[in-house]
């Protein structure tokens, strides 16, 4: 069975998506997930209104929404994969569900940033 | 030759009297220089002449002694016999027909390679006053890694995609069309990727990463195939931004 047609498209949100998480969510988990959480940065800088503040600009919307959006296309895609790999051949399904995810969770971002500031 | 002995569970199949392949295990001296392909020998030699595998070089070059080693694909001369604990089953290489013994079929590879058209197409051919095409090392370096195949079909026992989907073209076909395609020399890659592009090319690729794992020569077949990818996909995008002219 040959690879569907539309398999370079979803390929190339994988590979951006793959370039965005490994180069930027390191960052984010240490920042945000570490650093913020033990106070290892100065309440002036982690303070919910700074927060509110830094996302309220349209360039750091649109950097979240990349991130978000092309790291869940990277995650459907390679899991997409990973099922068929295994052995379960029912690739339309497998990859409604998995982008369908990635789609939901892109929509969900837009309106959550949409109502930040 | 010492005394320790190790027994070869050997995959068996004679088509003309065998429904199905079997087993038959073999007991063969070895010491810390011997291959698995010596102790096949050493079979073939002293206790069963009917034995059937292929091999030529001993050394690594001629890629036609590649078995399943342990169920891994393996040049059966660069295997020691030392490297393994217990006994050791040598099986004809996986997803392969298999014609005799540990012989397979590998007309299939051979099809598929003709395919990329693994040769030099110039964009345009020079005369011979014109003298050579020249090359620098730098040029050189993008394809020489790629160029080292030989042809041995371990990636392709290796791989599950073409275990499942034998229309895939594989690992070593694609990364020899690669070759060519980053040859300074070469024009034809418009030509090649209406295959390496196609749904049987690298997009049936699901990236397990497998044949680079197994590839005695370190040619990394999975880098190719992600670069033909990349390749592939900037080239539709230009071809849809600039809808005339796009291959580069
Ligand atoms: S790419 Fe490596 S494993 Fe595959 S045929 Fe060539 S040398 Fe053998
Ligand atoms: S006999 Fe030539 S590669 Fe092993």
């Amino acid at each position: 069975m040959a690879a569907q047609k539309t398999e370079s498209f979803w390929w190339l949100l994988f590979s951006a998506g793959g370039m965005m998480s490994a180069i930027f969510l390191p960052g984010h988990v240490f920042f945000q997930g570490l650093a913020m959480q033990l106070g290892w940065l100065p309440e002036s800088a982690t303070s919910y209104g700074r927060m509110v503040e830094l996302l309220s600009h349209p360039i750091a919307k649109l950097y979240l929404l990349a991130l978000i959006s092309l790291s869940l296309f990277h995650a459907g895609h390679r899991l997409k994969h990973v099922v068929s790999d295994l052995g379960l051949e029912a690739p339309g399904l497998v990859a409604f569900i998995f982008y369908g995810v990635a789609f939901l969770g892109t929509g969900l971002t837009v309106f959550a940033l949409a109502n930040i500031g | 030759m010492s005394d320790k002995m190790k027994k070869l569970t050997v995959t068996r199949y004679n088509p003309e009297t065998d429904s199905a392949p079997r087993t038959q295990t073999y007991e063969v001296p070895y010491d810390d220089d011997t291959v698995v392909l010596d102790a096949l020998n050493h079979i073939k030699d002293q206790q069963d002449g009917t034995l059937t595998y292929r091999w030529s070089c001993r050394m690594g070059v001629c890629g036609s002694c590649g078995m399943n080693v342990n169920g891994v694909p393996k040049l059966t001369c660069a295997t020691f016999l030392r490297d393994f604990e217990g006994d050791i089953t040598v099986e004809p290489l996986a997803n392969f027909p298999i014609m005799r013994d540990l012989v397979v079929n590998m007309s299939d590879f051979m099809e598929k390679l003709k395919r990329v058209k693994p040769w030099l197409i110039p964009k345009e051919e020079k005369s011979i006053d014109e003298g050579e095409y020249l090359q620098t090392p730098r040029q050189l370096e993008a394809y020489r890694q790629f160029s080292m195949c030989i042809n041995c079909m371990l990636c392709y026992a290796a791989c599950p995609v073409y275990g499942k989907h034998q229309d895939f073209l594989g690992p070593a076909a694609i990364a020899l069309g690669h070759r060519y395609n980053e040859d300074s020399r070469d024009g034809a890659r418009a030509e090649r990727n209406k295959i390496i592009g196609s749904g049987e090319g690298v997009w049936e690729c699901t990236f397990v990463g497998e044949c680079s794992e197994v590839c005695p020569k370190h040619v990394d077949p999975a880098a190719a195939i992600q670069r033909e990818k990349l390749a592939n996909v900037l080239d539709k995008i230009k071809s849809f931004i600039l809808p005339r002219g796009s291959s580069r």
